[in-house]
Parts: C-alpha cells; sequence; structure tokens
C-alpha cells in the first residue's frame, strides 16, 4: 500500500486520461472511480498503472451499494477487491447510500433514512467489506434532496455511528454538507464540529447549482464560496487532510481542475502552518 | 432489516414512477433526473456514433425509453445498455434510419473490446516453428478482443464517417463483414472480406488449420495463408495449440 497522500488532489475523468499522463502535473493524489477500471484487461488500466506511478492513487467507489437491503454484491466486490490488490491504492473509498433493491440498479448515490436498523446494517456491511478488503476503508456522506420521517438521529448522528460501529474512516464531502444544510435547514459548521476528528480521513469538494427549489449537488461548477468558507472551517475544526476537487459534467479543462486543487492546496498549507504554530513539536 | 426492505422498495418504485409532469418535480425529481443522467450519460459513452446519427434530443428521448424497458441490472455501468441494439431495432428511429441496429451493434462489439483481457500477440517465428507435418493440427487463439459483425450496411465505414466529422451520412450501398480487436491499446475497426469473415468465424469455434482449409473450401489454397499471416501481423491472434493425434 502506497503512503497517505497529505495535499491536495482531483478527480481524474476520461476527458484529461492522456492529458494527465502527458504534462504529469504535480499532485498529491489522483482519485478515480473504481467501477471506470473494473475492465479485465485493455488501456485503462494500463492507464491506471502509469497514473498510479506518478501519484498517490485513491480508488473511489460508487457502486457497492453498502447501505442495500439486498445481500452485498458478490461479483462487485470481488471486482473491487482484484483492483486493490492489484493497484494497492492509497485510499480505498465508498458512499454512505444504496443504490439497488431486489437486484433494481439505480446506478446513483441513494440517501437512506437515518434509522438505529440502517446504523447496524450498514455498518455490518463495511465490516464485511474491510475484513474482504483487509484494510479500512473510508465511507463519503451524500446529498440528499429529501428529509425523511423514518429519521431518527440528526446525519451527522448517523455519519458519526457508522463510523463508530464499523471501524471505518470517513470522506467528508463538504459540498454535500453545504447541499444538504441549505436545503434541510440545519447549520453546516455544526454538523461538521459534531463530527469527530479522528475518524475524518478525506475532503472531497465540488461545484453545485442554486435553483429557486433549493442547492442541486451537480458537480458541474467550481466550488463555490460558502464551500470554500465551510472547507476552512473544517480545516480548523477537524484538521488537514487529502483534499480532493471533484468536476464529472460540463468537465473544464483540466488546467481549470488544476487551479481548483491549487486553492484546495492552498488552504491546506495554511491550515498546516497554524496547526504547526499552535502546537510547536 | 424488513423495514429497510420495504423503504428502499418503496423509493425505488416512486423513483422509477415518472410522469409527465412531474417527473422533475423537486425534491425526488432531483433524484430522478440525477438517476436518467447517469444513464443516458452511460449510453452515450458507449454509443457515441448513435448518439451522433440521431442528434442530443432524439438519443436522450431513446435513451429514457430504453431505460424503462430495460432496467439497470448491475451496479457496473459498464454493462448497461447491453440490449441496446436489440431495442433499437423495434423502434421508430430504426425505420427512418435502418442501419442504427448494426452500428449500434458495432458500438458494443467496440465497447467490450476496449475491455477485453489482455493477450500477448502471437510471434509469427512461432508459428513457424511448429514442423509442418503439424500444421493442420495448429488451433489458433484469437486475441480475447476479438469480434466479428455482419451486417447488410456498410457500418464501419458508417462509424468511420459519423466519428470524424459528425457530418452528413452518404451511406455507400452494400453490406460489410467486419472484424473488432484491440491492438496497441486502441480498438480497431476493418472491414473483411467473405473469405476472412468465414475464416474467423471458423477461428472463432474452435477448429484445427486442417478444418478451417476444409471448410473454405479451393479458396483456402491461394488465401488461407496470407489472410492468416495479416491476422497475425494485426495482433488479432494471440496463441495456438497443436492438438494430439485423435483416436
Amino acid at each position: 500500500m502506497t503512503q497517505a497522500p497529505r495535499g491536495a488532489g482531483i478527480g481524474l475523468r476520461a476527458p484529461h486520461h492522456g492529458e494527465i499522463l502527458a504534462r504529469r502535473p504535480l499532485l498529491a493524489f489522483v482519485e478515480v472511480h473504481s467501477e471506470n477500471f473494473f475492465a479485465a484487461g485493455g488501456p485503462l488500466l494500463a492507464l491506471l498503472e502509469r497514473v498510479r506511478s506518478l501519484s498517490a492513487l485513491s480508488l473511489h467507489g460508487v457502486g457497492l451499494s453498502l447501505g442495500s437491503a439486498d445481500p452485498l454484491d458478490e461479483r462487485h466486490l470481488a471486482s473491487l477487491e482484484a483492483l486493490v490488490r492489484r493497484f494497492e491504492p492509497a485510499l480505498v473509498s465508498e458512499h454512505l447510500s444504496w443504490s439497488s433493491i431486489d437486484g433494481r440498479h439505480a446506478n446513483d448515490l441513494l440517501p437512506l433514512p437515518h434509522t438505529r436498523e440502517a446504523v447496524a446494517h450498514v455498518a455490518a456491511r463495511i465490516g464485511a467489506v474491510q475484513d474482504r478488503l483487509r484494510r479500512r476503508i473510508l465511507v463519503e456522506n451524500v446529498s440528499r434532496y429529501l428529509d425523511f420521517a423514518e429519521s431518527e438521529m440528526p446525519e451527522w448522528e448517523f455519519l458519526g455511528e457508522v463510523a463508530r460501529r464499523s471501524g471505518c474512516a470517513l470522506l467528508l464531502d463538504v459540498n454535500n454538507v453545504q447541499v444538504n444544510a441549505v436545503n434541510h435547514g440545519f447549520d453546516a459548521r455544526r454538523y461538521i464540529e459534531a463530527l469527530d476528528p479522528a475518524l475524518v480521513a478525506e475532503y472531497h469538494l465540488a461545484g453545485h447549482e442554486a435553483t429557486p427549489w433549493g442547492l442541486v449537488d451537480t458537480h458541474a461548477s467550481p466550488v463555490a464560496a460558502q464551500v470554500w468558507a465551510l472547507f476552512e472551517h473544517a480545516l480548523a475544526t477537524l484538521g488537514p487532510r487529502p483534499a480532493l476537487v471533484e468536476w464529472d459534467a460540463d468537465i473544464p479543462t483540466l488546467d481549470v481542475l488544476l487551479d481548483e486543487a491549487r486553492r484546495a492546496q492552498s488552504a491546506l498549507d495554511h491550515a498546516l502552518r497554524d496547526a504547526a504554530t499552535e502546537s510547536p513539536a | 432489516m424488513s423495514a429497510l426492505a420495504a423503504w428502499q422498495r418503496a423509493f425505488m418504485e416512486a423513483l422509477e414512477d415518472e410522469h409527465e409532469g412531474t417527473a422533475s418535480d423537486a425534491p425526488l425529481g432531483f433524484h430522478r433526473a440525477s438517476v436518467r443522467a447517469r444513464r443516458r450519460d452511460a449510453l452515450a459513452a458507449t454509443y457515441p456514433i448513435v448518439a451522433r446519427l440521431l442528434g442530443r434530443g432524439p438519443f436522450d428521448a431513446l435513451a429514457a425509453r430504453y431505460a424503462r424497458a430495460h432496467p439497470s441490472h448491475s451496479a457496473n455501468l459498464d454493462l448497461y445498455g447491453d440490449l441496446f441494439a436489440a431495442f433499437l431495432a423495434r423502434q421508430s428511429e430504426a425505420d427512418a434510419t435502418p442501419c442504427l441496429p448494426d452500428v449500434a451493434r458495432l458500438e458494443w462489439a467496440c465497447h467490450e473490446s476496449f475491455r477485453a483481457a489482455d493477450a500477448p500477440a502471437l510471434e509469427a517465428a512461432a508459428l513457424a516453428a511448429v514442423p509442418s507435418e503439424l500444421q493442420g493440427r495448429v488451433r489458433l487463439v484469437l486475441h480475447p478482443s476479438v469480434r466479428v459483425l455482419e451486417s447488410a450496411y456498410p457500418i464501419a465505414a458508417i462509424r468511420e464517417r459519423a466519428g470524424c466529422d459528425g457530418g452528413p451520412l452518404h451511406a455507400a450501398a452494400g453490406g460489410e463483414r467486419v472484424l473488432v480487436h484491440r491492438a496497441g491499446g486502441e480498438v480497431r475497426v476493418r472491414a473483411l472480406s467473405d473469405f476472412e469473415c468465414r475464416l474467423l468465424r471458423a477461428l472463432l469455434r474452435g477448429a484445427a488449420l486442417e478444418e478451417v482449409a476444409a471448410a473454405l473450401g479451393d479458396e483456402a489454397a491461394a488465401s488461407l495463408a496470407p489472410a492468416l499471416a495479416r491476422l497475425v501481423l494485426e495482433q488479432a491472434i494471440a496463441a495456438f495449440t497443436v492438438a494430439a493425434d485423435r483416436a
């Protein structure tokens, strides 16, 4: 396993595959969607070998459906396991969500009701995945447009409980916190302050779109000013962690993405300096 | 456990229950829109030529109909769209542009070929080293990325033209037999002669070279060796075995 990255990275998407190898930008890490590399062979896997030689690698899954009431998808897990064994990534992450029931797949990250039953269920499944992969995984909070009457606890408590019970780490998507806070009327800062800093191992940053109804998590625009501010609050409250800029639709030039990553790196550098000033070794 | 399952079942039904006028209503509509976009994008990534030939609006409408007719059966979106060509053949778009289903078949073959397992290419010298008395018993193993298609339309030419400039299509008359395979990290598509197509079909069946030659008839004497040499050069052949004497 490679060393966990310390700085900022970008989510690598198909339009930039060739360019990133040609330019070799200095990045603390590169994150890819695990499922995009489930191929048996071919140039995608060859590309990932080369990317891995340039910077630390993070495998970010979108299809494991950790929260589903269906049995764990054995075939999917086997593909993920093969990928993890071959590439020995620095980070492996998934989402605190579900995407399938009765074998029907939405292929999207659907929110869970924040119930004690869901905590127990998803924590057990994360445990099974961690046993299988023989490593700790990171689990990410997702955006949601609905607040469920069934929920028995606030989202931050749900997230913390799942991590505490399963032993997983948290991938805190700062944009998703902001989107959910605005849409469901809670204090984004309070959400962050409620988390155990020891559990948080990575941050995600992405763009959203403001609509008359509320915020929509689009990953199709630059990181919003409020999200940068919330990121700084997270860095001060929870501490510096590897931070990743995601852009999944209307993907811009690599330069635009690298500029966003530089901004994240700069915020991380400030936080690291502040941390050093406050507690000299 | 059962409460969560029942809850998810109800949520999935609400998600899939799209009616005119309510499908994009907030807030469930945002989840619906996201699901729709992921499927549409996956289909457009696998079928870029069909998408280009139809144009954005008609392709999106077709993608929405496909999603309803063939719900996604895997968490891996690479597998989404496996039934698209057959579905397309039953749609009005195929009445207007009859080559579309076969173009879709070609694109699915390319999609599979791109992701097929790796294998070393066969060295011509290794094959030449087989003693001549055993040559007939050689069984060639095609590269895992090899796909062979036959169409009543010039699908390789259509793919090439639509892929280059997206300009208006002047489909030449006549069908094509097509080889799809991967070499040098790229998917390659080329038209095959009738002889080459029958040769590849025989190799795909696992026939030994003496059986291949017999199946190909008189033409084999002159054409088999050069056709095989070309396939070796193109890296479409991965290995060979030499069968033991049959009882």
